[in-house]
């Protein structure tokens, strides 16, 4: 595993943000990234991510370099990192899971899903609308005739807060 | 904060639906009130298969515990149970006594079959009505079935399977009616199969050829489904059976079970759904099983497994794990024997292509091999053919000749046989024939002999008186040479010594005898010369004449003047003729 770090050392490749910042990683970190893993088989170092603005993109890099060197060794280190890592808002959260998902990091991708999910589940419907920045589309009525259908669902109290 | 919310764009759809799936039922419940598309969403059942998928990934084993009695139809004089459903969860949750008033209609249901990706399946019966529904615990919604148009027979057996059409995702249930077990032959009625399909919300009814079977069928420990089909024991007066019956194909099927060493005790036979496997088992001696696990559903491929169950707790978590344990390994095992068998199909199947091969190679060679002989035989024949030609032309030639020697031998054969039909009356005409030739020869060769020796007498005499004398004896002597000649050369007229000898022997005799009737012969060399010379002139002569007389009757016999001895009849009588 090490030998073939150290032979990969030098094959760098360039990533361009959406907002036209350019970073440079190892090949090896990047290929952790289907889409970056096909566009450097197809022989590109400079890959253009017009989905992915530097803010996400700084984290997502992060988040590469640690997965890159895990070992058994760093995986309690992982895990800190990890959860560190997804404890930011959900605005946050949504611009890494959609760059996460054009990246294709399957691995950052079901962390993220997994933690909005667990995020969200005791919320009420109100809340979550605002969270996911959805307007209401139902009638009062219309909302009222589901709630009743669905009565056993909306018993208790639920978290209102949007974080 | 809150205003500038939802100014930004709401969040992807796709998006959602990878997040939505991992949230459990009551959320999702909840949430369908967030937006119309969300209801949408969560309500299809591509989203419903994409939960079911990832609960079932990390769900909480949960016990549904259902009592039967205080059942109003069957126990009517015990009170009825008001808490008919117990739901215990393995996790660390107290147990849940169920009074949903949603499924008030169905206290006291009969029958209660479970669970097939969560969804239940209800029946209730009703002075001989049935009722049927489905109940999904989790969404706490239970929908009725159509009540099915076909009329309840009495005196009957109804079993109810639930389980799922793998090929359209569509949840089926079954509906099997026999009639009581009994020894009664025939039945009252044959056994029908009735199915519901949830997608099209209709039963169709089956009448399985092999329906029969349904007769002994008993039901399994549980829901006995997996992987598309419903299985149930079937007991045979002669052997045990496991019925499967397809919801993709609805198709009846039976697979025979295993020849156990010890006869089966149909009634102590159970069948159970064993983690992914289904399973037979038979408690026949007290703490000790038999099971029997289907590898492969619907192939009657079974394993034994011995389990004596050491502790009366029955530690059925440790025999579980040690039964999963080797129900894996064996699967892996017989999977693998699986593509070995499939591989070595194929490898028969190319041997048994090259065999025939060659045998169509040795037909091929058999058969060239008969043409070349036949082509021999052919040929050969052929040879005979010009061999038989020429024979024939052989034969032919030689008949030719025969024929040509069959008619001259008819001719000589004629002649003979008319020869002997003439009898001795012709004979007598024949001497008189051969007489008168003689004669003629005769005066022929004295004229000739005369004529010859005329100069010779001539040279001799010297009065005519004197001529007469040699000339009557060269007559007489030359006559008889005639005659003689014609006996002596007879028909063999080329024979020049002969013709020549007898000439010669005439010619010496009367010479000799001349010579008799001159002077004594004196003993003294004069009168020896003069006799030789004597003796030499005198033969001389008559030599002359009587060749002149032979060569004269040869040439009257050639020129036909004369007949030699014996006259020739046919020349004769074609003359005549």
């Amino acid at each position: 595993m090490a030998s073939t770090t150290e032979t990969k050392q030098k094959k760098m490749l360039i990533l361009k943000s959406a907002d036209n910042d350019e970073f440079e990683i190892e090949e090896s970190v990047g290929v952790q990234s289907e889409t970056i893993k096909n566009l450097v088989e197809d022989g590109f170092t400079f890959v253009p991510l017009p989905n992915v603005y530097t803010k996400a993109l700084i984290k997502i890099i992060d988040y590469l370099k640690k997965h890159a060197n895990k070992t058994d060794s760093n995986d309690e280190e992982i895990k800190t990192f990890d959860k560190d890592f997804v404890n930011t808002t959900f605005d946050d959260l949504f611009e890494l899971v959609s760059a996460a998902n054009y990246l294709h990091i399957s691995c950052l991708m079901n962390m993220l899903c997994q933690t909005i999910a667990d995020r969200i589940k005791d919320k009420s419907p109100e809340a979550v609308r605002k969270i996911f920045h959805i307007n209401c589309d139902y009638t009062p009525e219309e909302e009222a005739k589901i709630r009743k259908a669905n009565a056993q669902a909306f018993e208790g109290q639920f978290d209102e807060s949007l974080d | 904060m809150a205003t500038s919310d939802n100014d930004r764009r709401p969040f992807p759809e796709d998006l959602a639906m990878k997040i939505l799936p991992r949230l459990p039922v009551e959320s999702l419940l909840r949430f369908k009130c967030v937006s119309k598309k969300w209801y949408e969403v969560i309500k299809s059942p591509d989203f419903m298969r994409k939960h079911l998928n990832w609960s079932s990934k990390k769900k909480i084993p949960k016990i549904l515990i259902y009592d039967h009695a205080g059942c109003p139809e069957i126990d009517a004089h015990i009170p009825p149970n008001p808490n008919p459903i117990t739901l215990i969860s393995v996790s660390d949750a107290p147990a849940v006594v169920l009074v949903p008033d949603y499924l008030q209609e169905f206290r006291g249901m009969t029958f209660l079959l479970g669970s097939i990706d969560g969804l239940f399946l209800l029946e209730r019966e009703i002075y001989g009505s049935i009722f049927l529904a489905l109940w999904n615990p989790a969404t706490r919604e239970a929908r009725s079935l159509l009540s099915p148009n076909f009329e309840l027979q009495k005196e009957i057996s109804n079993d109810f399977g639930f389980g799922l059409d793998t090929m359209t995702n569509d949840y089926k249930v079954v509906w099997f009616q026999s009639p009581y077990f009994s020894s009664e032959e025939p039945p009252p009625f044959q056994p029908t199969v009735s199915v519901y399909s949830c997608s099209r919300d209709s039963w169709s009814i089956l009448q399985p050829e092999n329906g029969e079977i349904l007769r002994y069928r008993r039901e399994a420990l549980g829901t006995a489904y997996l992987n598309g089909a419903y299985y149930m024991l079937a007991f045979r007066t002669t052997h045990h059976s496991i019925l499967s019956f397809d919801f993709g194909s609805e198709v009846l099927a039976e697979i025979r079970l295993p020849d156990d060493p010890r006869p089966f005790y149909g009634w102590e036979l159970e069948l159970t759904l064993l983690d992914d496997s289904i399973a037979i088992f038979t408690n026949i001696e007290k703490f000790y099983y038999t099971m029997w696990v289907m590898i492969q559903p619907g192939a009657a491929s079974f394993r034994s497994i011995n389990c004596s169950n050491s502790s009366e707790n029955g530690e059925t978590g440790s025999l579980k794990d040690a039964l999963t344990g080797m129900v894996d390994e064996r699967v892996e095992e017989l999977l693998n024997r699986e593509e070995n068998r499939v591989l070595l199909d194929g490898l028969e199947k190319a041997t048994q292509r090259v065999e025939i091969a060659k045998k169509q190679l040795a037909e091929i060679q058999r058969q060239e091999l008969e043409a070349k002989l036949l082509k021999d035989y052919i040929t050969q024949l052929e040879t005979r053919t010009s061999e038989i030609a020429e024979c024939q032309k052989d034969i032919l030639e030689a008949r030719a000749m025969i024929e040509e020697a069959e008619r001259s031998l008819s001719v000589v054969g004629d002649t003979r046989r008319r020869d002997a039909s003439r009898g001795t009356d012709r004979d007598v005409v024949n001497r008189d024939e051969e007489r008168v030739e003689s004669i003629k020869a005769a005066s022929l060769s004295a004229i000739v002999g005369t004529l010859a020796g005329l100069p010779i007498s001539l040279s001799r005499i010297t009065s005519n008186s004197e001529l007469i004398l040699p000339l009557s004896i060269t007559f007489i002597s030359c006559a008889l040479f005639g005659v003689t000649f014609r006996y002596a050369v007879r028909r063999d007229l080329d024979n020049f010594q002969l013709k020549s000898g007898t000439s010669a022997a005439f010619g010496v005799v009367k010479g000799l005898a001349t010579l008799g009737d001159g002077p004594q012969l004196e003993l003294d060399a004069a009168s020896f010369w003069s006799h030789a010379l004597d003796a030499a002139v005198y033969v001389s002569e008559n030599l002359l004449i009587f060749l002149f007389a032979g060569v004269g009757l040869d040439l009257c016999f050639k020129l036909r003047i004369l007949s030699p001895f014996p006259i020739d009849r046919s020349i004769s009588e074609t003359d005549k003729i």
